[in-house]
C-alpha cells in the first residue's frame, strides 16, 4: 500500500476529522476572531446602522434639508423639547428638526472619515512602501518629509491646510487626508524594510521581477494587516477631526446640516435648547466609539500577537 | 503597530468618550437648569423724545428749502450767508409755520410707534423690562453706600490703555474708569460737556473754541488744563509716535492754540458742525508725565476718571481704586462726587454667551451686556437679577449691496432684494433666536437725528411684488429654481461667509423666495475686509451705530471708498480706487450736512440723502437690535446709564454687600 493509497478515504465516519478539515487561510482565522469579539461586532452593528441611516437619509428625515421657515411659522416650531409634536430629538432655533439634521449630518461626517482615510492609506502607503523598499536617498526624502509633518498635531496641520486651500468641505476632506499620511508612510515603510529581507523577496528579485510587481504583489500583502488597522482607528480620528474643523466653520458650508457646526451653533443656547448640541454630539461620540470598537477587534483579529502583548 | 498608531487610537477612544461624556453632561445640567417660563409684569415706559418734534417734521418743506441752503453753504463765503436775499428769509419763515402743525401729529405717531415696540417686545420676550433710547435707568430704590467693589465686563483683550494708542473694545469700555473725554452723549442724543465747561464756534465757523473745566485733578495730582490739552495734541499730531484710532480727528484738524489757561482753540480744516462728537470718545486727556513714562503709561494710565489704577492682568481684569478727589462726573449722573466704591473692577469675559451668562450667575460680574436672548425667561425667574432691554434703534444691522458688480448693478435686482428679503425671520438667528422687533428701512431710523418717515415707506414686505420687478427686469425663472438674464446669465451673488449667524437664513430665503443664487464663501475677517474694499462682493453683513444721521457720511461718501468698513455700496464711484467722485448729489448732501450749523436744516440734509440711498436701493437694511443688559441687584445698586455710547458711568454705582 503506498502511502497515497493509505490517506485515500473510505469513509466519511473513518476519516480523521483533523486530515478532513482545509487548513484555513490567515483570513479566515481572523474572521472568526473578529466575530468572536463581540464589541467589534456591538459596534459594526451601530456603524451598519448609522450608515444606513447615512445612505437613505432623505427618506427618514422628517423635513426637507433646505428648509425655511417664516416669521409667524417660527413662533411655534422653535425650541420645541424632544418627543413634541412628532420630532423625536425637538427643534433648534429656526425651527427645524433636530433628528432630520443629525440623520443627513451622519451622511457629511462619514463621507469626509472615509474620504480622509483614504486619501491618507493610499498615498501614505505609497510613500511608506517607496521608501522601505528603495531605501537611499528616497527613504531619506521621504522621512524627514514624514517627520517634518509628524512634527505638527494633525488637526492643526489640517488647519494650516484648510488656511491655505481656503475652507469648504472637499477642502477639509483633502486636508484631513493629508494630515493623515505620514503615520501610514511610517508604518508601512517599516514593515517595508522588515518584509524586503525575507527570502522570497528575495526570490521574486532573483527571477528578475520588477520591483512596482514586488512591492504590490508580494509585500503590500503582508502590510496591509497594519494598515487596515490604522485605517479602522483612523476613520474614527477623521470623524473627530472633521467634526472639529465643522465646529470652527471650516468644514461644511450653511445650510448643510454637519454635527460639528450644529454643536458651534447650539452651544449658545446649551441652557436653554439642550437638546440641539446634546444629540449632536452624543451622535458624534456614538459614531467615534463604534468605529473604534470595531478597530479594537480588526485588531486583535489581525495581529492577536500584538493584541496580547499590548494587553 | 507603530507607537504612534496606538496613542492615535486612545486618544481617539479618550475623544469618543468625553463626547459622549460631555452631551450626557450637557442633557443633565440643562434638565437641572431648565426652568418654568413665570410672566413677569413689564413696566412700560414710553418717553416723550423731544428732538423727535423737531426732526420729523421737516419732511414738508424740505425741497424748496434745502436747494438754497446747498448752494449757500457749498460755494458761497460764509459772511455772504447774513445776505441771503431777503425773499428766501421769509419763505422759511412760512414754512416754519407748517411744521408746527405738523409737530404734533408726528410726536403722537412716534409715542404710538414706541409703545407698540414695547407691547411687542414684550410678546417676544416675556420677562425683559424694554426701555427706549436713551434712558437712565435705576437699578432700584437708590440708597448709596460707601465701600465694596462694583463690576463691569467687557470682551477682547485691551492693547493699550493709553487714550493715544487705545483701540480695543476691552480699552475704552472698561479703560473709561481711568480716563474721560472732554463731552458725553447725554439725553437726547445731545452732546454735553464733562471735562469741558462749555464751547462756542467763531464766525469763521472753522474755529472752535472750548473752554476747560478749572477744578479737575489727574490721578497723580497734575492740573488739568489748556497746556495738558496742547501737549495731547503734539503728540497726537507728531507721526514718528505710535497711535490709534485718534489720528483719524487729527487729520480733520489744522492746529490747536492756547488761548489762556482754561480755554483751547481747535482749528478744523473744514467747518464741521459736528465737532463734539470725537470729543466724546476719541480724544481723552492724559497727563504731561505721560511724554517722560513713554509706553510705561500703556498699562500704568493715569486719567481724571472716577477710579485710579491699581493693576492690569492681562486678558483678565483690570482694576482702579477710588479716586477721592473726582468731582466732575456727568450732569445726569445722581452722584457728582467721588465713587461710591472703594474698587472698580472691569473684567475681561470670554466671547461665548454660554460662559458669559454663567459668570453673571456666579456672581463674578455685577453686569452683562449681550446676552442672548433665550436664557432670558430662565434669568427673569431669578430675583437677584433685573433684565433690561433697550430698543437700540440708531443702530440698524444692514447689508451694503455692491452697485458695480453685476448682476447687482441692476437697480432693480437691488429693489426687488429689500422687498423680497424677509428681513425680520433672516435675522432672528443673529438676534439670539429672537425675532426682532423693529425691522428697519433706512440706516437713520426712529432715535437718530436724520431719520425719514417718508423712506420708511419705500419698500415693503412682499416677496410676489419682487418676484415681478426681476420678471419685468428681464430675469426668468429657470428650471433649476434660479433666475437668468436673455443672455443666459446666472442671478447670483457672493455673500462672504464671516461667521455671522446671518449667512444660513439669508441663503435659504433669497434662494428660495427670489430665485437669486446666493454663493456663501468662507473667509476670515482679514481677507474679508481687503477684498470687500475691492469690491468682490456684491453684499456682506455689518452693523453701524451713531447718534446722528452722519453715519451715512461714514458709510456712502465715495471719500471714504477703499477705507475699512466703509462705502461697500461704491456707488458713483470711479476707478482708480480711493479716488472720490466731485459733486455728485450725495456727496453733496452729506458734506452740507457736515457743514451746516442749524440743526433742523442738517437734518434735513441727512433725510434727502437717505432718500437717494434708498431709492437707489444702496443697501438693504434689516432690523434694529436690543441692547440687552442684566443687572445683579443683589450686588450694585445705583443707574444704569446707556446715553453715553453705552458706557458705564462708574462713580454712580454702589455695593449693596457693604453694610
Amino acid at each position: 500500500m503506498s502511502t497515497d493509497a493509505l490517506r485515500e478515504p473510505t469513509s466519511a465516519t473513518a476519516q480523521d476529522p483533523l486530515e478532513l478539515r482545509p487548513p484555513r487561510s490567515e483570513w479566515q482565522m481572523s474572521y472568526r476572531r473578529f466575530w468572536r469579539h463581540k464589541a467589534a461586532v456591538l459596534g459594526l452593528s451601530i456603524l451598519i446602522i448609522i450608515s444606513i441611516g447615512a445612505i437613505f437619509a432623505d427618506v427618514i428625515a422628517i423635513e426637507p434639508e433646505e428648509t425655511f421657515y417664516s416669521f409667524d411659522e417660527l413662533q411655534t416650531k422653535k425650541w420645541l423639547p424632544p418627543l413634541t409634536d412628532g420630532h423625536l430629538m425637538g427643534t433648534d432655533d429656526i425651527g427645524r428638526d433636530v433628528f432630520s439634521r443629525v440623520v443627513r449630518g451622519s451622511r457629511v461626517s462619514l463621507r469626509v472619515g472615509f474620504f480622509a482615510v483614504g486619501i491618507a492609506s493610499i498615498a501614505g502607503t505609497l510613500f511608506g512602501l517607496a521608501a522601505g523598499y528603495f531605501g537611499g536617498w528616497v527613504d531619506q526624502v521621504v522621512s524627514r518629509a514624514i517627520d517634518v509633518m509628524l512634527a505638527f498635531p494633525d488637526l492643526l496641520l489640517a488647519i494650516a491646510i484648510l488656511a491655505a486651500l481656503g475652507p469648504s468641505l472637499v477642502n477639509a476632506m483633502v486636508a484631513l487626508g493629508l494630515a493623515g499620511i505620514p503615520g501610514y508612510a511610517r508604518v508601512v515603510r517599516g514593515a517595508t524594510l522588515a518584509a524586503r529581507e525575507l527570502v522570497y523577496v528575495h526570490a521574486a528579485r532573483a527571477v528578475g521581477m520588477s520591483d512596482t510587481r514586488i512591492m504590490l504583489r508580494h509585500i503590500l500583502p503582508n502590510v496591509l494587516s497594519p494598515i487596515l488597522i490604522m485605517m479602522t482607528l483612523g476613520l474614527g480620528g477623521a470623524i473627530l477631526a472633521a467634526s472639529a474643523l465643522g465646529f470652527l466653520g471650516l468644514a461644511a458650508d450653511p445650510p448643510t446640516p454637519e454635527w460639528g457646526s450644529e454643536l458651534n451653533l447650539s452651544r449658545a443656547y446649551l441652557r436653554t435648547a439642550w437638546w440641539v448640541s446634546t444629540f449632536n454630539g452624543a451622535a458624534i461620540a456614538v459614531t467615534v466609539l463604534s468605529v473604534n470598537m470595531v478597530g479594537d477587534g480588526l485588531r486583535e483579529a489581525l495581529d492577536p500577537q500584538a493584541s496580547s502583548w499590548a494587553r | 503597530m507603530s507607537s504612534r498608531g496606538l496613542v492615535t487610537r486612545r486618544k481617539v477612544m479618550r475623544g469618543g468618550l468625553a463626547a459622549l461624556a460631555g452631551g450626557v453632561g450637557a442633557a443633565a445640567l440643562a434638565a437641572c437648569g431648565e426652568a418654568e417660563v413665570v410672566e413677569k409684569t413689564v413696566t412700560v415706559t414710553v418717553t416723550e423724545v423731544k428732538e423727535v418734534i423737531k426732526e420729523v417734521p421737516v419732511e414738508v418743506p424740505v425741497t424748496k428749502e434745502v436747494e438754497v441752503e446747498r448752494v449757500v453753504v457749498k460755494e458761497v463765503p460764509v459772511e455772504t450767508i447774513k445776505e441771503v436775499p431777503v425773499e428766501t428769509i421769509k419763505e422759511v419763515e412760512v414754512e416754519k409755520v407748517v411744521e408746527k402743525e405738523v409737530i404734533k401729529e408726528v410726536f403722537v405717531e412716534k409715542v404710538v410707534v414706541e409703545e407698540k415696540l414695547i407691547e411687542r417686545a414684550k410678546e417676544l420676550v416675556p420677562g425683559i423690562n424694554i426701555f427706549s433710547y436713551p434712558e437712565v435707568i435705576p437699578l432700584g430704590p437708590y440708597n448709596p453706600t460707601v465701600g465694596g467693589e462694583v463690576s463691569y465686563p467687557t470682551f477682547g483683550n485691551a492693547n493699550s490703555y493709553h487714550p493715544l494708542r487705545a483701540a480695543s473694545r476691552a480699552s475704552v469700555e472698561i479703560g473709561n474708569m481711568i480716563h474721560e473725554p472732554l463731552y458725553v452723549l447725554g439725553a437726547g442724543n445731545d452732546f454735553a460737556p464733562l471735562l469741558a465747561a462749555g464751547s462756542e464756534v467763531q464766525d469763521d465757523r472753522t474755529q472752535w473754541r472750548i473752554r476747560l473745566r478749572n477744578d479737575v485733578v489727574f490721578h497723580n495730582d497734575e492740573p488739568f488744563n489748556a497746556d495738558t490739552v496742547i501737549s495731547n495734541f503734539e503728540e497726537i499730531f507728531d507721526e514718528s509716535i505710535v497711535r490709534g484710532g485718534i489720528v483719524g480727528f487729527a487729520n480733520e484738524l489744522n492746529k490747536v492754540e492756547k488761548v489762556d489757561d482754561f480755554t483751547v482753540d481747535f482749528f478744523t480744516k473744514i467747518p464741521n458742525a459736528l465737532f463734539h462728537k470725537p470729543l466724546t470718545r476719541g480724544y481723552r486727556p492724559w497727563p504731561l508725565v505721560a511724554k517722560e513714562m513713554g509706553e510705561d503709561f500703556d498699562f500704568n494710565p493715569i486719567g481724571t476718571g472716577p477710579f485710579k489704577f491699581e493693576s492690569w492682568t492681562d486678558n483678565v481684569e483690570l482694576v482702579g481704586s477710588r479716586f477721592d478727589k473726582y468731582a466732575w462726573a456727568p450732569w445726569y449722573s445722581a452722584n457728582q462726587g467721588p465713587a461710591y466704591a472703594d474698587r472698580a473692577v472691569g473684567k475681561v469675559l470670554s466671547n461665548d454667551s454660554t460662559a458669559r451668562i454663567n459668570a453673571m450667575e456666579a456672581g463674578e460680574v455685577s453686569f452683562l451686556l449681550h446676552f442672548v436672548f433665550p436664557h432670558v425667561q430662565r434669568i427673569s425667574t431669578n430675583p437677584s437679577f433685573r433684565v433690561l432691554g433697550i430698543l437700540n434703534e440708531g443702530m440698524p444691522q444692514y447689508m451694503p449691496i455692491n452697485t458695480q458688480l453685476f448682476p447687482t448693478d441692476d437697480v432693480e435686482v437691488r429693489r426687488a432684494m429689500i422687498e423680497g428679503i424677509d428681513r425680520r425671520t433672516v435675522t432672528v438667528r443673529a438676534n439670539g433666536g429672537v425675532p426682532p422687533v423693529v425691522v428697519s428701512n433706512c440706516l437713520t431710523s426712529e432715535a437718530v437725528k436724520g431719520y425719514n418717515p417718508e423712506v420708511n415707506n419705500l419698500y415693503t414686505f412682499d416677496v410676489q411684488k419682487a418676484q415681478a420687478r426681476l420678471d419685468a427686469a428681464g430675469w426668468t425663472l429657470g428650471d433649476d429654481g434660479f433666475r437668468y438674464n436673455s443672455d443666459g446669465e446666472l442671478l447670483e451673488i457672493v455673500f462672504p461667509d464671516t461667521g455671522f449667524p446671518v449667512r444660513e437664513l439669508f441663503k435659504l430665503d433669497v434662494e428660495k423666495s427670489l430665485g437669486i443664487s446666493v454663493q456663501i464663501p468662507k473667509m476670515e475677517g482679514s481677507t474679508f475686509n481687503e477684498q470687500m474694499q475691492n469690491g468682490a462682493f456684491h453684499a456682506a453683513y455689518v452693523g453701524v451705530g451713531g447718534p446722528d444721521g452722519d453715519v451715512l457720511w461714514d458709510r456712502f461718501h465715495t471719500s471714504v471708498y477703499g477705507l475699512p468698513g466703509r462705502a461697500y455700496s461704491r456707488w458713483m464711484y470711479t476707478d482708480p480706487p480711493g479716488e472720490a467722485t466731485p459733486g455728485v448729489e450725495l456727496d453733496a448732501l452729506l458734506d452740507g450736512a457736515r457743514v451746516e450749523f442749524d440743526e433742523s436744516k442738517r437734518i434735513d440734509l441727512w433725510q434727502r440723502a437717505s432718500h437717494i440711498i434708498m431709492d437707489n436701493a444702496l443697501m438693504i437694511p434689516f432690523v434694529t437690535e436690543f441692547l440687552s443688559w442684566i443687572a445683579n441687584t443683589d450686588i450694585v445698586g445705583g443707574n444704569l446709564y446707556v446715553g453715553n455710547f453705552a458706557l458705564p458711568i462708574w462713580s454712580d454705582w454702589y455695593d449693596k454687600r457693604v453694610g
